[in-house]
């Protein structure tokens, strides 16, 4: 059977907007106008465009018509926390220490806090079958109130340890994601060699009220770990 | 200072929802019970639940009542192509490699291997490796100017029929040709993001695996908030 028409022009006008001779937010032709041009009828070419607006490719302003909407194909959905993963199993997570710090230039500046503040420093290793995968540090503003007591701070992500101080409704993390070559220090935690290949996420916490309330960074075995990101139309 | 009649309705239900009283996606009671229980006005308490929405506490289906919305925290929107993973704004793509072979997945199927290089200035900052389906029969000796004219009517958009992308983010050492393509030592980091190209029968169909240099990359990613 013959694909119907109206199909047959909803996909000519995808293929156009795919090969960007329709750009984003270029208004497509009238009504009319594709009448003519496909040499259908009204009815078919609203088909088309009905069919079309569904798929998300184009949409319509009243009174002006249809316009080509930007396909968001580079908009990834990633699931990240950062001792929680899909494809392996953190068995284990031990403390190496726990500490109040003085705060350093980096943090003054990742932290925007004042340099007289002091900053608690958690710092943490992930085993999978007693498999050093992980080594992660957070810096937190010191608050009274944050546990101090390393049995309970054991198993929490970043939210858990701030959740008695930030809600999570008002809470924005970002990550960003780099290569980086293990150091002395990672790669004793690790127990991989020096210079290593290792993955570097840094995670910063924002409270829409407080500020920045956190910030974070794991080194990843990446032989054990790596990022999964999802694209769906 | 007193506090106003709708804030404390709103703050009794932000005591509520962030002490887990309710399950995500619950339906709230309608509001005429609200105002009943509350004891305030209809004007009162949707004002008290239009602050909540916009708070991201709560979320209205029209005609059907009011969801509570309990935040993910672990889900991310990564922004992912080549010019947003370089640090700086590539100046030119040049084609390095080209030529068919057979899948190793299935020697009958012949492949399209493409080697792009990505440059900034004069340094060569990525290499990105593309297998995609042949769709004519060329023969592995087909001549390379053949194969360029195929590769230029297919490129870059055989990518846009994917219904499904994965990433797969990872920090590797490169090997003898990713070495030499980008000009490198073996013992420096790269970046490694594989990509499946997925069809809409849920099939692999395309595949490409680029390798960034450490100085000239970085990936963000930023929390989905308020997602309806």
């Amino acid at each position: 059977m013959e694909t119907p028409i109206y199909i047959q022009i909803a996909e000519d006008i995808k293929e156009k907007i795919k090969q960007n001779i329709l750009k984003a937010n270029d208004a497509l032709p009238s009504e009319a106008a594709l009448c003519k041009s496909y040499d259908v009828s009204r009815l078919t070419v609203r088909k088309s465009l009905e069919l079309l607006s569904k798929d998300g490719y184009i949409y319509l302003v009243q009174g002006k018509g249809n316009f080509v909407r930007k396909i968001k194909d580079n908009l990834y959905t990633l699931k990240f926390d950062e001792i929680h993963y899909e494809a392996i199993n953190i068995d284990q997570i031990t403390i190496v220490d726990v500490d109040i710090i003085q705060s350093t230039r980096e943090l003054i500046y990742h932290l925007q806090i004042a340099p007289k503040i002091r900053v608690l420093r958690l710092r943490r290793i992930l085993h999978t079958e007693d498999r050093p995968v992980g080594y992660d540090i957070k810096y937190i503003p010191y608050y009274p109130g944050i546990p101090l007591v390393e049995s309970e701070l054991e198993g929490m992500d970043f939210s858990q340890i701030l959740s008695n101080k930030i809600s999570p409704y008002t809470l924005e993390k970002s990550l960003t994601i780099s290569p980086a070559s293990a150091d002395k220090e990672v790669s004793k935690r690790l127990k991989i060699d020096e210079g290593k290949p290792v993955l570097q996420v840094t995670e910063l916490m924002t409270d829409r009220e407080l500020g920045i309330v956190g910030y974070g960074q794991t080194y990843y075995n990446p032989s054990f770990i790596k990022l999964r990101a999802v694209w769906e139309k | 200072m007193k506090k106003s009649l709708y804030e404390n309705v709103q703050n009794d239900f932000k005591k509520k929802i962030e002490s887990g009283k309710y399950e995500k996606d619950e339906k709230l009671p309608s509001e005429e019970q609200l105002c009943k229980f509350y004891d305030v006005s209809k004007v009162t308490l949707r004002k008290a639940l239009s602050n909540l929405i916009d708070e991201g506490y709560i979320y209205a289906k029209p005609r059907i009542g009011y969801f509570v919305t309990i935040p993910e925290n672990d889900s991310f929107v990564l922004q992912y192509d080549m010019e947003i993973a370089c640090t700086e704004s590539i100046t030119k793509i040049e084609l390095a490699d080209i030529y068919v072979m057979a899948s190793v997945h299935d020697a009958s199927i012949k492949e399209l291997k493409i080697t792009h290089q990505y440059s900034v200035e004069d340094v060569i900052v990525a290499v990105e490796f593309c297998t995609v389906p042949m769709q004519f029969s060329f023969s592995s000796a087909a001549k390379r100017e053949k194969l360029v004219i195929y590769y230029k009517k297919i490129f870059p958009m055989i990518f846009s029929y994917a219904a499904r992308k994965e990433l797969l983010i990872s920090a590797v050492n490169g090997d003898d040709t990713v070495c030499a393509y980008l000009d490198c030592f073996e013992n420096d980091p790269l970046l490694n993001v594989e990509i499946d190209y997925y069809d809409d029968y849920n099939k692999v169909f395309a595949h490409k695996s680029v390798y960034y240099l450490e100085e000239y990359v970085l990936l963000n990613a930023s929390m989905e908030k308020n997602r309806k």
